[in-house]
């Protein structure tokens, strides 16, 4: 229709990721009250004020006897620190990917996977004539699974589910599709 | 669609990451190399005698110039750090359409479009509620419609509806309106309350 396809792209593409927002406050304001304490510390000690945990000078002596720390102690500190990081590496350069899908039409449109694996359960319960509260979807970035548990006695046509799933699956128009699987429960239940 | 930077979130993290990784390096080193933990303990041995007088030497109180220049910088550091946790969201507006012409700007409230849509796409069994807003996208407002949809709406069946009732507000509006959808909901909505004929 008539939204530019640049800003169009660029609000689609914001919309998919995340914006990694929660996780960088996070780390700021762990670093602001490391920050604020180390501050903190050296004014106490420029005024010549007892420290509140540890004085500068006693930081500087626990540096400079780091090498007397026990092996242990000094590999426990340091992995967990280097784990931390990798962590925090994985969260700046992994993709950050949201469950949500891309449903292709004029307007540019971000749909949740929720909504998708309810449109897909709704046809997976109506073709199988079951209660929909019977049908449970979920949806992936290129698969779907929806299960459905049948009523005790009453024989689920699984065929015919498949089929209708596969049609709304296809009906949904998203990016990028998905395939829908269905399974059917071994054991029904007593409605 | 907000206006938050999130390159300078991930460079954030990854800066800290690799400071924090370097800084875990330095006790692995001691604890894993025999030749590290000598050297650190005889310059650790060397400052404790003998440390430069801008390190050890108490110019105010009993703070060294060492530690002034590191209360300095953390309270620099402090400051950036709250700035960057304060400047994220933002880049809401008021306005639906602003168009920049010779003679002077157009502008359409967000009013409009909101009174004008959720009336219509309100009124839809498909939806339990519709929202709009507007942010600002590189210097052009853009509409943010964002539906809830009801238990087992296909999101292309509600994609297209709203894109329906933008495009007869464009017709009212007799201009283009940039507009992103979003739609949630699904499970956790019931169906459409069953109505009397």
């Amino acid at each position: 229709m008539s939204t530019d396809t640049a800003l169009a792209k660029r609000v689609v593409r914001r919309e998919l990721h995340s914006s990694r927002s929660g996780a960088a406050v996070l780390v700021a304001l762990l670093a602001l009250i490391a920050t604020a304490w180390i501050g903190t510390e050296s004014v106490l000690a420029a005024l010549g004020q007892p420290a509140l945990l540890l004085t500068p000078a006693a930081m500087a002596a626990g540096v400079r006897g780091l090498a007397t720390v026990p092996a242990a102690g000094l590999i426990t500190a340091g992995a967990v620190l280097v784990l931390l990081g990798l962590v925090l590496l994985v969260l700046a350069f992994g993709p950050g990917r949201r469950g949500k899908h891309v449903v292709t039409g004029p307007t540019p449109t971000v749909a949740d996977d929720a909504v998708l694996a309810s449109s897909l359960s709704r046809a997976a319960a109506d073709a199988a004539r079951l209660d929909p509260d019977r049908v449970v979807a979920s949806v992936g970035r290129r698969t779907a699974t929806v299960r459905l548990t049948p009523t005790t006695g009453v024989p689920v046509d699984r065929g015919a589910v498949q089929r209708a799933v596969a049609e709304q699956a296809a009906a949904l128009n998203v990016q990028p599709a998905v395939r829908a699987r269905v399974v059917v429960d071994r054991k029904g239940k007593v409605s | 669609m907000n206006a938050t930077n999130r390159g300078l979130n991930r460079l954030f993290l990854a800066i800290t990451g690799l400071l924090l990784i370097a800084a875990g390096a330095v006790p692995l080193a001691l604890a894993l190399v025999p030749a590290v933990a000598s050297q650190w303990r005889a310059t650790a041995k060397d400052l404790a005698s003998g440390a430069p007088a801008w390190v050890a030497q108490p110019t105010t109180g009993k703070a060294s110039a060492l530690v002034l220049g590191v209360a300095v910088v953390a309270v620099i550091l402090v400051l950036l750090l709250l700035v960057f946790m304060i400047r994220r969201g933002g880049g809401r507006t008021g306005a639906a359409i602003e168009h920049r012409g010779e003679s002077g700007t157009t502008r359409i409230d967000l009013a409009v479009p909101r009174s004008l849509l959720e009336e219509h796409l309100g009124s839809r069994d498909e939806f339990a509620g519709v929202r709009i807003a507007s942010y600002e996208v590189r210097g052009t407002p853009m509409l943010a419609i964002s539906a809830r949809c009801r238990r087992g709406v296909s999101p292309a069946a509600a994609a297209e509806l709203i894109g329906r009732a933008v495009t007869d507000l464009e017709r009212i509006l007799g201009t283009d309106v940039p507009t992103l959808v979003r739609l949630s909901g699904g499970f956790r909505l019931g169906r459409a309350p069953a109505r009397a004929v």
